[in-house]
């Protein structure tokens, strides 16, 4: 009765769990449009085989990594076994009458799948040593992530070993035995109980307070009672390869476990391990059990066919991320990490802000602007989410952030320079005048004798295919932007469209007449305006964050 | 004969001087107008750094003077400050100025009460890193940079809106004298060749060196000596300061920011021609060769222009009684026989109000009105006639304006379209007849390297377009304004100056002709 | 690419300008294995104008209708000029040259022995040249018929205006109209090289011809600026000639020049078509005489190469093109430190009125050569026996006063190759 209210209770967290987080997920998600009319559609546009290829075979994980496969392999098939052959044990034998936990196979099947379990914690845990760990996994993570991440571990292999200590502690413990004679035999002292003690001491490596070897016991009878009422039920423990020689190392303290009952206490150990994991389940990593398979049935789309908001189902999808961090070890523009030390590069940093801001909005304008940069140096290779063991769209993901920071006010920095007005890039607070310093910065831009000798002849503007293209919308031509540099405004010619549309191809540069470097200027104000334009965007969210 | 105009008073002369007395006047409620034999500016008031003198320059020559410019300079920054960047500046020796005078200077700073901080000389390196290596002394004093153009149309503009008059191009042909009187000024305009008769109670030459020959024309005389001073543009902004040498006042001495260029200057020439002035080439070495031991980069930065004015100095024979300060000099007339004629001369521009001021108040004296002077207390209003002066304003109104049907007519200085229509239609308001000439005063027109080669074509196309003009109008004006151009381009022209003025020689004679149908 | 290519020639012209080109094509033309080096950017620069000599002497009242007679004064007392050693029948050959060179590419000039035709510029004024492009040549017919002129300009193009070019007309015409055309999908303003470019979109042509149809009937000829297509102006101009029924012709303005552009293309067709080796943008340095051969460096943006070469022409312009080198005290020649002839000092060198019609001391500076175009020694004898100069660097040729330019480069051009050219058949045989 008591392990069916706490199993409604825990069911109900379980159940109560999953609910909160997917409407969670959906409700406070910024990337989530209510009235989106896809959701139908979506339930249709499964990918079934990529959920059975993933869910079970786990086929993504295995192309990533062998041993996480392996692990994740032996966990899961351990873990199924026992949820559904041990856990459940009353619908397994509604099923299969002949079923009973402490019969072969059974006894060996289910050491066997906690070993995988134990197994693949164990390789789960090992992976975690710093030793173990590819220079990209090294990158910092969020330490409440990780303690997450091992604890979830650290319960499940729990979970295994208080199932080992209670079968061993079971096989010795006295008192249980006679609970079970007493159930199931109804014998007493008189009609060969302690027969079937002997016999249980001599096959079953029970532990007896009372020495019997003074007593005469007959063999005969109690392989016969035992025939009677235990062998259906209990076969020799022997094939329960962990438990048993765990019970033989404890034998010498059988006494002292039995006073204490202490087979009861692994009993409720175990219960109310399971009984957590079950209702932490939506709350812990584990949650990509669910989340992975859902993830799964979800078909990648490119980004052409981009919607601007993600459907219900990616957003669960989401949560399926392990922060494995297979993506940052393929990811195509880790070297921009190395060189900016930018952490918000990397996909598996990336997509936790990118969760927080989906919930929080724009909670930290460093960050976000951090973030922003970050997807910003993405090249939407598509390689990290080819290798997601979870299969998450990460394309999606990033595409789909890119447009709820910009709908936040935090735009990519072309959009940012075409947006920001003059009085924005002379603010003589982020760029203070700089009269004669030129001699102390590097560029061509800084560097009086690299443009001094312009004409304004406009020949550069006039073979501008720039220019030629896109005649009413252009502001500036090369020959204004050089100009521009004269007049030491060097902020605001990078604010200029001609520098971000530029083409380099070299034509303004070739026929310049004075043999202006126009083109290497232009690239040269680009690339440095990358900078500017994030502290321009950073300077404008503080002031966003401020005003609220 | 045209027409008779009357008025209270006739100012004689558009310069800082002239203006800010029409200003001071009107806001007494004096009838005045203001005639220019050119336009404004064109003397004294349009050729010089553009400082706003903290007085430290003075301390050792003339306390006094020294004492005058540093009130009258903090009074225009509270009353103009749109006219006004206030840079702060720098005093700097090199290896073998003066020592004793360098010692001297902070004693004498606060004697006159200017406030002078003594700095270490790598701090000073540090705020400009334009500076010589070899510095021995460095002080901080207040200078601010002042735009003249602007300060002389904003004070023009309000006393125009306060019921003043003012007729450019329009040059005092002679005085009509009666008894001890004038009685009227016959004026020529220049451009149309008409003539006409102002009649005032009050006469008031602020004509600056040409004061010696318009009280001639009353039959006074002014004994005067007249100083060239030359100087010199620079392509970028040197500094963020106003950099001084320390030593007693000679020459390329001061570098002065003028918005994104720098003013390097001046030179002392002693000239008796008034009209036909240029910087020389030995002038523009001059400059430069002094100006590079304080601040290296003189010697190999492109120039874009050079300029001249002339210090008019009353001859110190017998006059000094009369004159209010030795920094400026007002005479009253009635001395002299004529007695409704006065004449201000000399002075710095850091102290044209007080100098308006002062004559403003003869002026009242002598027409028995006892108002009292205002220009001390109220601000200088900022107009939008004003505007197009200052360097740098156009990108402000025109670089981003890719959706405005907006275009830049003059590259270099980024001078859009709309700023020359504004600028066109104030002129017009004023009965003017607007050229390259008038619009390049009142804008940044021609005014970068390339001094007028195409954007004086792009201009013109654009006013006749707008049928601004007609005829050979256009060609005559860029004739002009390509001569007035040249006065200040020729002496400086090497290296890339020299390829861009090829440039120019190449369109405008090379393809354009201009110099076979010339009328000269 | 820091690897030392090298190339052999007979010829290396240094300088891809007007007379750079000119003498490329030419020594081509006569067989010679010949390498351009420079950058041909320059030619935006020019109007299109072929002056041959416009005004002589500098302070004559009115300018040449013929340029012989100028030439022939010219002779008789200044034989410093360019001109001073050559024939008006060797000048005209060489206009004829480079006149059948750019035939070859569809660029038609236009000449007249014995003429200077008036060509009406952007400003309004009129400017004495001597070979036109087809495309202006009828611009000249309208001194001799009375004629009613229509006037085109074009919203968006800056620095022409057809009210200002019709300035001066009005005394002299019947009538002058002006119009102002629209492209369509063009508010703002458009460089005139894409503006030309544009010209050649049917639609554009289509839509400029509506507009000026409604005109057709009141005026005989018609002016536009100078932007009637980059490549096979006169095609395009004759299909609006035949659309309107106008005669039509162009009118040059400030750069960047369309015409100018013509050439630099129908001389880069040509020169590549004849075989000669166009070094785009190669800059040249550090030349060295060394047994009868000149060795080169070249510098281009990514590497080195050295060129050896016999004979050398020197085109490399004056201050614009930084041929001449102007220090606040000198002028220098920036390839061979050549001497330079030179006012004394640099107070001489300019003037104080711009528009003189004497002209500038500095513009008479330059290279002094022999009559064959070989930079002088002091003591008057040549430099190197194969280094030739040629084009607006040479000294005692104020181009702009004379309307001299184009004729002076390419007649200096046309006679430093052909004497080199004579010079190596001679050693041959």
């Amino acid at each position: 009765m008591t392990f069916f209210i706490l199993l409604s209770i825990v069911l109900f967290f379980l159940g109560a769990g999953l609910v909160y987080r997917f409407q969670d997920i959906a409700r406070k998600s910024r990337f989530f449009e209510k009235d989106q009319d896809t959701w139908a559609k979506k339930i249709f546009d499964l990918n079934i085989k990529g959920f059975f290829l993933n869910t079970l075979f786990q086929i993504k994980l295995f192309k990533a990594g062998k041993l996480r496969w392996l692990a994740h392999f032996l966990v899961i098939l351990g873990f199924v076994y026992l949820l559904i052959v041990h856990a459940m044990d009353g619908v397994t034998s509604g099923f299969f009458s002949w079923y009973q936990p402490g019969i072969a196979p059974f006894r060996f099947l289910r050491n066997l799948a906690g070993l995988g379990v134990g197994l693949g914690c164990v390789l789960f845990l090992l992976r975690r040593l710093p030793r173990f760990r590819t220079n990209r996994e090294r990158v910092k993570r969020k330490k409440g992530d990780r303690f997450r991440g091992t604890a979830s571990i650290l319960l499940i292999l729990a979970l295994i070993v208080s199932g080992f200590l209670l079968e061993a502690s079971r096989i010795i413990s006295e008192p249980r035995f006679d609970e079970m004679v007493e159930e199931y035999s109804g014998l007493d002292e008189d009609s060969g109980q302690m027969d079937l003690e002997a016999f249980w001491v001599k096959n079953y490596h029970l532990v007896l307070k009372e020495d019997l070897s003074s007593k005469s016991i007959d063999y005969e009878n109690a392989a016969s009672l035992n025939q009677e009422y235990c062998l259906d039920c209990h076969d020799r423990p022997d094939e329960a390869f962990i438990s048993t020689p765990l019970a033989l190392g404890a034998k010498p303290f059988g006494n002292w476990l039995a006073r204490f009952r202490v087979d009861n206490v692994f009993y409720w150990l175990h219960y109310v391990i399971g009984l957590l994991l079950l209702a932490f389940l939506p709350f812990s990593r584990m949650f990509h059990l669910i989340a992975i398979p859902v993830a799964s049935t979800r078909k990648r789309i490119r980004p052409q066919s981009l919607k601007k908001n993600m459907g219900l189902l990616d957003l669960f999808s989401l949560t399926a991320c392990t922060n494995c961090g297979f993506c940052s070890e393929v990811c195509n523009v880790y070297p921009n990490f190395q060189v900016t030390g930018n952490g918000e590069i990397l996909p598996h940093l990336k997509i936790e802000t990118v969760k927080t801001m989906a919930k929080k909005g724009l909670w930290d304008a460093r960050t976000v602007a951090r973030l922003r940069s970050g997807n910003d140096d993405c090249t939407r290779c598509g390689r990290c989410a080819d290798i997601c063991p979870s299969g998450i769209d990460l394309i999606r993901l990033w595409e789909s952030a890119d447009h709820l920071m910009t709908s936040l006010g935090c735009p990519d920095n072309y959009t940012q320079v075409l947006g920001t007005s003059f009085e924005q890039w002379t603010r003589q607070d982020l760029f203070p005048k700089d009269f004669g310093n030129s001699s102390l910065t590097s560029g061509l831009a800084d560097q009086v004798a690299a443009f001094e000798n312009c004409v304004q002849c406009t020949i550069c503007t006039n073979s501008c295919p720039v220019v030629a293209h896109d005649l009413n919308q252009n502001d500036l031509g090369p020959h204004q932007v050089m100009n521009l540099l004269r007049l030491g405004e060097k902020h605001m010619a990078t604010g200029s469209r001609m520098v971000w549309h530029c083409l380099t191809c070299y034509s303004c540069q070739e026929l310049c007449p004075q043999g202006i470097r126009v083109t290497d200027i232009l690239l040269e104000l680009r690339t440095q305006g990358q900078k500017t334009a994030g502290q321009i965007k950073l300077s404008q969210l503080t002031n966003q964050g401020s005003d609220k | 004969m045209g027409k008779t105009i009357e008025t209270q008073v006739l100012v004689i002369g558009g310069g800082a001087t002239g203006t800010g007395i029409a200003r001071d006047l009107a806001l007494r409620g004096v009838k005045v107008a203001l005639i220019d034999k050119s336009d404004l500016n064109a003397g004294a008031s349009g050729a010089n750094h553009g400082l706003l003198h903290s007085g430290a320059r003075y301390v050792s020559s003339d306390a006094e003077a020294a004492m005058e410019c540093r009130s009258e300079g903090l009074l225009l920054k509270q009353i103009a400050p749109h006219c006004i960047e206030e840079t702060g500046g720098l005093f700097v020796a090199v290896p073998g100025d003066d020592e004793a005078y360098i010692a001297d200077f902070p004693r004498m700073c606060e004697a006159s009460g200017i406030p002078c901080r003594p700095l270490d000389l790598k701090d000073a390196m540090g705020m400009e890193p334009c500076l010589s290596q070899d510095l021995i002394a460095a002080f901080e004093v207040s200078d601010a940079a002042i735009d003249p153009f602007k300060l002389s149309i904003e004070n023009l503009n309000d006393a125009l809106g306060r019921g003043g008059e003012y007729y450019d191009h329009s040059c005092l042909e002679e005085f009509i004298l009666e008894h001890d009187k004038i009685a009227g000024a016959r004026v020529l305009n220049t451009k149309t060749r008409e003539t006409f008769l102002i009649k005032a109670d009050i006469y008031v030459s602020a004509t600056g060196a040409w004061a010696g020959r318009v009280a001639s024309c009353a039959g006074v005389n002014i004994p005067m000596v007249y100083s060239k001073g030359s100087l010199l543009v620079t392509g970028q902004r040197m500094a963020t300061r106003v950099i001084n040498r320390l030593r007693q006042a000679s020459d390329g001495d001061i570098l002065v920011p003028g918005g994104v260029v720098s003013i390097i200057g001046t030179t002392s020439v002693r000239t008796d021609s008034l009209d036909k002035i240029f910087p020389s080439v030995d002038e523009v070495d001059l400059i430069i060769n002094q100006g590079k031991q304080m601040i290296p980069a003189l010697g190999n930065r492109r120039y874009i222009r050079a300029y001249c004015g002339v210090r008019p100095l009353v001859s110190a024979g017998g006059d000094g009684d009369r004159s209010l300060s030795r920094g400026f000099s007002l005479l009253d007339h009635a001395g002299d026989g004529v007695d409704n004629f006065i004449t201000i001369t000399s002075g710095k521009l850091t102290t044209y109000r007080l100098m308006a001021e002062k004559t403003s108040d003869m002026v009242c004296e002598k027409l028995g009105i006892s108002s009292a002077c205002m220009t001390r207390d109220l601000a200088l209003p900022q107009t939008a006639g004003g505007k197009w002066t200052e360097p740098g304003v156009s990108l402000r109104q025109g670089a981003f304006s890719h959706k405005k049907e907006d275009h830049t007519l003059c590259e270099c200085e980024m001078v859009p379209a709309s700023a020359i229509d504004s600028i066109v239609s104030s002129i017009r308001k004023n009965s003017g007849k607007p050229d390259l000439l008038s619009i390049a005063l009142r804008s940044r027109l021609g005014k970068g390297p390339c001094q007028g080669s195409s954007c004086s074509v792009r201009v013109l196309s654009h006013l006749y377009d707008r049928g601004e003009m007609t005829g050979t109008e256009g060609v005559d004006g860029l004739r002009r304004f390509l001569n007035e151009r040249w006065k200040g381009e020729h002496a400086l022209l090497w290296g890339t100056s020299l390829a861009q003025s090829s440039l120019k020689e190449m369109i405008h004679c090379g393809l354009f002709s201009l110099e076979l149908e010339s009328g000269e | 690419m820091t690897d030392l290519n090298s190339i052999d020639c007979d010829l290396l012209v240094i300088g891809a300008g007007f007379a750079g080109m000119v003498a490329a094509a030419r020594a081509s033309h006569l067989g010679l294995r010949t390498v351009l080096a420079g950058n041909s950017g320059s030619l935006i620069f020019v109007s299109g104008l072929m002056d041959y000599l416009g005004v002589y002497p500098m302070d004559a009242k009115g300018v040449l209708d013929d340029p012989a007679q100028g030439l022939a004064c010219l002779q008789s007392e200044n034989s410093t000029h360019p001109y001073g050693g050559i024939s008006h029948e060797q000048i005209i050959q060489c206009f004829e040259f480079v006149k059948w060179i750019l035939g070859k590419e569809g660029l038609a000039y236009h000449l007249s022995p014995g003429r200077n035709l008036p060509v009406l510029t952007a400003m309004g004024t009129f400017k004495p040249s001597f070979m036109v492009p087809r495309t202006m040549e009828k611009g000249s017919l309208l001194f001799g018929e009375k004629k009613r002129l229509l006037l085109i300009d074009i919203k968006g193009l800056q620095g022409f205006s057809a009210r200002q070019a019709a300035g001066g007309l009005a005394k002299t015409l019947d009538e002058v109209i002006c119009l102002t055309v629209e492209i369509p999908g063009i508010t703002k303003t458009i460089p005139p090289i894409i503006l030309a470019e544009l010209f050649e979109d049917p639609g554009v042509q289509e839509s400029f011809v509506r507009q000026v149809l409604p005109f057709s009937n009141r005026v005989d000829i018609a002016g536009m600026p100078a932007v009637c297509g980059v490549h096979d102006s006169l095609g395009i101009q004759q299909k609006i000639e035949k659309m309107t029924g106008l005669d039509l012709f162009e009118i040059p303005g400030i750069p960047p020049s369309i015409p100018g552009l013509r050439l630099k293309n129908a001389f880069e067709k040509r020169l590549a078509a004849l075989g000669v080796k166009f070094l785009s943008n190669t800059r040249i340095k550090d030349p060295v005489f060394n047994g009868g051969k000149f060795i080169f460096t070249g510098v281009t943006d990514s590497g080195k190469l050295s060129i050896s070469a016999k004979g050398a022409v020197l085109g490399i312009g004056r201050f614009f093109s930084k041929g001449l080198n102007a220090g606040r005290d000198k002028i220098m020649e920036t390839l061979f430190q050549l001497d330079v002839r030179q006012p004394v000092t640099r107070s001489l060198w300019h003037g104080t009125n711009f528009l003189t019609r004497q002209g500038h001391k500095i513009n008479q500076a330059g290279i002094e050569t022999d009559q064959r175009f070989r930079p002088l020694k002091k003591g008057g004898q040549p430099v190197f026996p194969g280094l030739y100069a040629v084009g607006s660097i040479l000294a005692h040729n104020d181009w702009m006063r004379l309307k001299s330019g184009s004729g002076v480069s390419l007649v200096s051009a046309c006679t430093a190759v052909d004497d080199f050219y004579q010079g190596v058949t001679k050693a041959k045989i």
